[in-house]
């Protein structure tokens, strides 16, 4: 009826040793023959639980429908079930002396509830019930709207970067079900209603599609108990995969996007090809970027911002991991500066690396960058649920947080140099511009 | 990993070693043995509150300029070496505060120490460094302000509340004014003076020889004497009372209402301070709480709200806050105000203060999981000069206050709503004819440089 299986860690090589207590070992796996899976790590005597409900259920399944539909399912997730009604669910969580959040993607919508560990039997119970029993009332999901509406302004209608950047990857991955917002486009939040939400729960919210994460103070046998209790005395079905999901096309050459806005620093966004998280190239890419963007002395950041004085901030956002996506480079450029001069420069970097790779200090110093961001990732509950959420989903691979220091001790400078050749040496690029309103030219204003 | 303090049925706090040097430095460690990950914090009293008339930012650009380079290195080299062992340090400048803040894999300390060493006694404060990160501070701001407006409310609220002319009411980041009018030769000057406080402040977090670290740190902080040795006060407030209620601050085009409901609260010498938190999870400091379930929950206006308080040295602000489309905004502040007003009058149902209590006792543990969050919590306790004893009794102070005991501390620490001041961003012409009801506005722009009118 079930596999088990043990995710064993594996031994570590010289001088990338984590300190003790980073390596998850042994992680608890079991896949059901409804499609739902599970997986623990348990942490004796640790006083917190994470439970993290991750639903391969993201904004890339709602073509045909209206865009934006994942996300409110989200948020009525927060507005009743049969067993718990109306906002019993957070205040529920809340007595236990836990907190909660939930935020959706392109792939995948996750649901994050942090508990003291003797709690966990009742979140496992509140979250299998509106897995299964979900009221979607039609009142409160007009209420819901408003709320929607408000975030929408908060973080998009009032930022006109934000605005921009909802442009820049319709086109970086048009024709996709990667090309639309995920908090979806305003006139489709308004035709949203309680059917097309209750079909989309029906047709997504299955157990094939659910996978429980537990961390924390929480006993193996006490998991098993409450997963056949809550979970499989209402067993959902398997779903085929989203084969139609496919992530961004390869395009001929460069897009280019310009636009004006009322702003005073331009910005200017880069997209470029990137590798599924399953990929052998993924931890190269990974590398790759840190090389370029992680920390004052990366690259980009020494040349752009603390040598030239070209831009006030840069930063990184990813679209698609499950399958090959897009990185986008986002820069906001000084108000005294041209864009053009800036992604000059930036083009002179990227050739740079794809044509020669990193120096080995560099490579070194990155490694130990990575090295020390996951050890402090693994300190919360919260980020090792996350982190095992994603490797498991995502990546398909629960075993690669255990092996992340190993694997990156493995990385050469070549396979940096290949993972940016592959990167930015075959087209697919993206580029938008964003000027200030009334500057002349291609160039920034002043 | 092992669960660090087990609090709940058992609960204990983290334990740590206090300890005082010579010249005003005061030592908390915190060993975590087995922990990969090490914490040290480094904090000045000063901030802010020292930056001279007209020039605010200073403090806050002067820990920016620590980690520009010192006489051995030059700013790149210096983070290339710090990046390097995986490590970062963050600099940083509060109202009260100058501080710095290392953390990386506890067996590279041995190499960062020499590194901190060269930041605290020969910073380069290189003038070109100096003129760059002036700068981008200053387009920085100019930046936000066509950004995302949530973040700018707190420091058109601190002007509108102390007065633009008040320690408390210059933002710590400075304004595109001020920051242009500081001087390359104050940086050197701040720190100096910073250095030679009469309070040092140092947290240590992590797996680590607590005598080798106390030794490491005696030789890092050891100071000289006979230099300035005072902790800043802030003065006295203007009067206000003849200002209007309302500030608005105009963005054209904003399709939303942010807006801050709030006014002078208590200092950290309030001794219910444990209740006070209490009153704010059950008024606003949770998804449950009052405010946000009258306005999201219930009525669908708006996607967050919330209430905060500080506790500085000087007496902070007490607020509500949040933001909902142009055309409910007044509504919404109406809302807010009649919530408010409530709890004043009534205190706080019994069922809303036990629910707020629960969730409090539960969300302990995770005050102290991580050891940037224990860094922190050693930085407040030794900030605040509480003794470790008052968090003991936590659970059981939460457990004593009663509906009437939470209505008085509310009516101790927040102005009634009538006596509250207001703060709007948003678009003036579509706002202002529903807010006349609130009364008085004043009328600013958010294009203009600075943060609100001059307020003396």
């Amino acid at each position: 009826m079930s596999q088990a299986s043990g995710v064993t860690a594996p031994a570590h090589p010289p001088g990338l040793e984590p300190a003790p207590g980073t390596v998850p070992s042994p992680l608890i796996y079991r896949r059901f023959d409804d499609g739902l899976e599970t997986i623990l790590w348990p942490d004796r005597g640790n006083p917190r639980a994470a439970l993290y409900v991750v639903y391969t259920v993201g904004s890339r399944l709602e073509l045909p429908r209206p865009t934006g539909l994942a996300h409110f399912l989200e948020h009525m997730m927060f507005n009743g079930s049969t067993g718990f009604p109306d906002d019993a669910f957070d205040r529920i969580l809340e007595d236990l002396g836990g907190s909660n959040n939930a935020y959706t993607s392109e792939e995948v919508t996750v649901y994050q509830d942090l508990v003291p560990a003797g709690a966990i039997g009742r979140v496992l119970e509140l979250e299998a019930d509106r897995r299964q029993n979900l009221l979607i009332d039609p009142m409160r999901v007009e209420r819901e709207r408003g709320v929607i509406l408000s975030e929408r302004h908060a973080s998009i209608d009032n930022d006109p970067v934000a605005r921009f950047l909802e442009d820049v990857q319709s086109v970086a991955c048009a024709g996709t079900s990667y090309a639309s917002p995920v908090i979806g486009w305003r006139d489709d939040i308004l035709r949203i209603d309680a059917r097309l939400l209750r079909e989309f729960y029906a047709e997504h919210y299955q157990s094939g599609r659910v996978a429980l994460v537990g961390v924390g103070g929480i006993d193996p046998d006490d998991w098993h108990r409450l997963i056949e209790a809550h979970w499989r005395s209402a067993p959902g079905r398997v779903v085929p995969e989203a084969l139609a999901c496919r992530g961004p096309h390869a395009s001929f050459g460069e897009r280019r996007i310009a636009g004006r806005g009322e702003l005073v620093a331009p910005y200017l966004v880069m997209g470029f090809p990137a590798p599924q998280a399953s990929d052998p190239g993924a931890l190269p890419h990974e590398l790759l970027w840190t090389l370029l963007v992680g920390g004052v002395a990366s690259r980009l950041y020494a040349t752009l911002i603390e040598g030239k004085s070209l831009a006030l901030d840069l930063g990184t956002f990813r679209v698609g991991r499950i399958v090959p996506g897009r990185m986008f480079l986002g820069v906001t450029v000084s108000p005294r500066r041209r864009v053009a001069t800036v992604e000059r420069l930036i083009r002179v970097e990227l050739e740079r690396i794809a044509e020669q790779g990193p120096t080995e200090a560099e490579r070194g110093r990155v490694q130990n960058q990575c090295l020390a961001a996951h050890a402090y990732r693994l300190e919360s509950v919260a980020h090792r649920a996350e982190l095992l959420g994603r490797a498991l989903v995502i990546q398909r691979d629960p075993g690669a947080l255990a092996e992340y220091p190993l694997r990156l001790g493995a990385v050469t400078c070549e396979d940096i140099r290949m993972a940016a050749r592959a990167a930015f040496g075959s087209g697919g690029w993206t580029v938008g511009t964003l000027h200030p309103e009334g500057a002349t030219g291609s160039g920034g204003s002043r | 990993m092992t669960g660090s303090g087990s609090l709940g049925s058992a609960r204990r706090l983290p334990d740590f070693t206090r300890l005082s040097l010579s010249g005003g430095c005061e030592l908390a460690l915190l060993p975590r043995p087995g922990s990969p990950v090490m914490t040290l914090t480094l904090i000045w009293q000063g901030g802010a509150l020292t930056d001279p008339s007209g020039l605010g930012g200073a403090a806050s650009l002067t820990a920016e300029l620590l980690a520009k380079g010192t006489e051995a290195s030059d700013a790149l080299q210096l983070a290339s070496r710090i990046e390097s062992l995986g490590a970062q340090c963050d600099t940083w400048g509060t109202r009260e505060t100058l501080g710095l803040t290392f953390a990386g894999p506890g067996r590279v300390f041995d190499r960062l120490w020499p590194i901190v060493r060269e930041m605290l006694w020969t910073p380069r404060f290189d003038r070109r460094e100096f003129v760059k990160t002036r700068m981008r501070a200053i387009e920085s701001i100019q930046a936000a302000k066509d950004g995302d407006p949530r973040s700018l409310l707190p420091p058109y609220a601190d002007g509108w509340i102390y007065g633009t002319a008040h320690p408390f009411g210059h933002p710590v980041m400075g304004d595109e004014t001020s920051l242009g009018a500081i001087p390359a030769s104050l940086m050197r000057a701040t720190w100096m003076r910073h250095r030679a406080c009469a309070r040092t402040l140092v947290s240590v977090v992590g797996d680590f020889d607590p005598l080798k670290v106390e030794e490491e740190l005696r030789a890092l902080l050891l100071t000289p004497g006979g230099a300035e040795r005072s902790v800043p006060h802030a003065p006295a407030l203007a009067a206000t009372a003849a200002r209007p209620r309302g500030l608005l601050i105009d963005r054209p085009g904003a399709s939303q209402g942010y807006f801050w409901i709030g006014g002078i609260g208590v200092d950290r010498s309030y001794a219910d301070w444990v209740e006070l938190e209490l009153v704010h999870a059950a008024l606003g400091g949770r998804f449950n709480s009052l405010i946000n379930r009258r306005l999201r929950v219930e009525r669908g206006l708006t996607y967050g709200a919330h209430s905060g308080y500080s506790l500085p040295g000087f007496p902070g602000l007490s607020y509500l806050t949040s933001y909902t489309p142009t055309e409910t905004t007044a509504a919404a502040i109406e809302a807010s105000l009649e919530v408010l007003g409530e709890a004043h009058e009534k205190g706080f149902p019994m069922a809303d203060l036990e629910a707020a209590r629960r969730f409090l006792k539960g969300q302990e543990v995770f005050r102290y999981e991580t050891s940037g969050q224990l860094a922190a919590w050693l930085g407040t306790l030794l900030l605040q000069g509480r003794d470790v004893g008052e968090w003991e009794r936590y659970p059981e102070r939460l457990d004593a206050l009663s509906p009437d005991g939470a209505r008085q501390i509310l009516n101790e620490t927040f102005p009634a709503p009538e006596a509250c001041r207001l703060v709007v961003i948003g678009d003036a012409e579509r706002l202002l004819p529903h807010l006349g009801g609130l009364g008085e506005w004043t009328r600013h722009p958010m294009a203009a440089a600075g943060f609100g009118p001059w307020l003396g």
